[in-house]
């Protein structure tokens, strides 16, 4: 099973990229600021990991996926509290299902 | 009407017309120089900018002039142009035409983005009782736009933010405006909002962002009561100046143009409270529907980006003859 683990961006440089699912920074899946970005790697967390402090601990799909679906991650364009957030909830929520 | 005649470097953005055949400023996303082909109808010999779209994830996100000097400074109580040149160029795999969100983004005086639950404009009140740390309870002298009841959890924890200007902070003081003590700093949300029997005065239950008790924890700056609050509402992430648009392949270029000034709550024009800089945005994602992973995808041609202070409120176009 996968695991994702989310990564602040200013601990790129110390991702060995050949150790996980995705092969740069560009090719990730990355907060709308860009502070942040998101790896995966199948089996046991990559050793690497152990020397970064600015991560988030380890999830599974269906957990992580909650922090894409975010306002604080992901680019929200309808207005809060609105039907049109709840289908761009929707939305983002089956786009990361087939994506991640 | 004001003329500008040929390409030339005119208005904030860096390298706004991409002239000297580099995206320096522009190099987020899914972009590259384009130097035009038999079939493009591209203005002059000269370069634009091709960017792909699709619904699609971070990696395609926004494309803004993100270089270190991008950002440009600004004075909201002065009037400016923001305007972009846009030709669709191809669609999709699938047919799709090009698509994006156009606009702009708000930055404060310390480069931090200004995000919609930083400013007021929903539920502003004060506080009717000191707020001093330790405090499990805020009161508020007034409900209206603030959801109450004993359980408020069923409204995500976003539109929740108990959002304080301590009378006394040197930056975020002025009632109902922009503030950041409550979302980005001592981040602080509510689960219950009831009634106290006392006026219109609400007691608040305050919690973090999981909806666990928590005490208020704040200590920087005092805010006794009559404190101004508001409710921190997520909405839309950016200033989509010019909505959504499509940009039909085979159509002539096309200009997208907007002159204002002040300041707002907003998620299109014009700056939200407390803006002193901008930079240039264009979503090339979620302007679609879900269909990306469908190569090749839409792409369309940018050139001769504009931002200008613009007080005379002058409409300016670009003569291309002669090029």
């Amino acid at each position: 099973m996968k695991k994702y683990v989310i990564v602040e961006s200013t601990a790129a440089a110390s991702i060995r990229w050949f150790m996980i699912d995705q092969n740069s920074f560009e090719e990730c899946e990355r907060s709308h600021l860009d502070d942040r970005f998101l790896i995966s790697y199948s089996g046991t967390a990559p050793e690497f990991l152990d020397n970064i402090s600015a991560k988030s601990q380890e999830y599974t799909k269906e957990e992580v996926i909650p922090f894409l679906v975010d306002p604080d991650w992901s680019v929200f364009t309808s207005i809060g509290e609105s039907d049109d957030w709840e289908n761009e909830i929707t939305r983002k929520n089956t786009f990361y299902e087939g994506i991640i | 009407m004001g003329v500008v005649n040929g390409k030339q470097h005119f208005g904030s953005f860096y390298n706004g017309d991409f002239e000297d055949g580099s995206r320096d400023g522009w190099a987020v996303g899914t972009s590259a120089i384009f130097s035009g082909d038999s079939n493009d109808d591209i203005e002059g010999s000269n370069y634009s900018l091709r960017t792909s779209s699709r619904w699609s994830s971070a990696s395609w996100n926004n494309l803004t002039s993100v270089s270190g000097d991008s950002y440009i400074p600004v004075d909201p109580s002065k009037t400016y142009t923001l305007s972009y040149r846009v030709k669709g160029y191809r669609t999709s795999s699938t047919g799709r035409q090009p698509q994006h969100y156009l606009g702009f983004t708000c930055w404060d005086s310390s480069k931090r983005f200004i995000d919609l639950r930083n400013c007021g404009g929903v539920g502003n009140t004060t506080l009717s009782r000191a707020l001093n740390p330790g405090d499990a309870y805020a009161y508020i002298s007034s409900s209206s736009g603030w959801p109450t009841g004993s359980d408020t959890t069923g409204t995500a924890y976003y539109f929740r933010n108990v959002m304080l200007y301590p009378p006394t902070h040197p930056e975020f003081s002025a009632a109902h405006r922009y503030t950041r003590i409550g979302y980005n700093e001592n981040s602080l949300y509510y689960r219950a909002a009831e009634a106290t029997g006392s006026g219109s005065e609400y007691r608040l239950r305050l919690c973090n962002s999981s909806n666990n008790d928590i005490n208020f924890s704040y200590s920087a700056y005092p805010c006794p009561a009559g404190t101004p609050v508001h409710r921190g509402v997520a909405g839309g992430t950016y200033n989509y100046t010019f909505s959504r648009k499509t940009y039909t392949v085979g159509n002539d270029w096309s200009t997208q143009l907007a002159t204002f000034s002040g300041e707002s709550r907003n998620s299109g024009q014009p700056f939200r409270y407390d803006t002193a800089y901008l930079r240039a945005m264009i979503l090339h994602n979620y302007a679609h529907p879900n269909d990306g992973g469908s190569y090749p995808y839409s792409e369309t041609l940018w050139d001769r980006m504009l931002f200008i202070e613009n007080e005379s409120g002058t409409k300016y176009e670009f003569n291309l003859s002669g090029q």
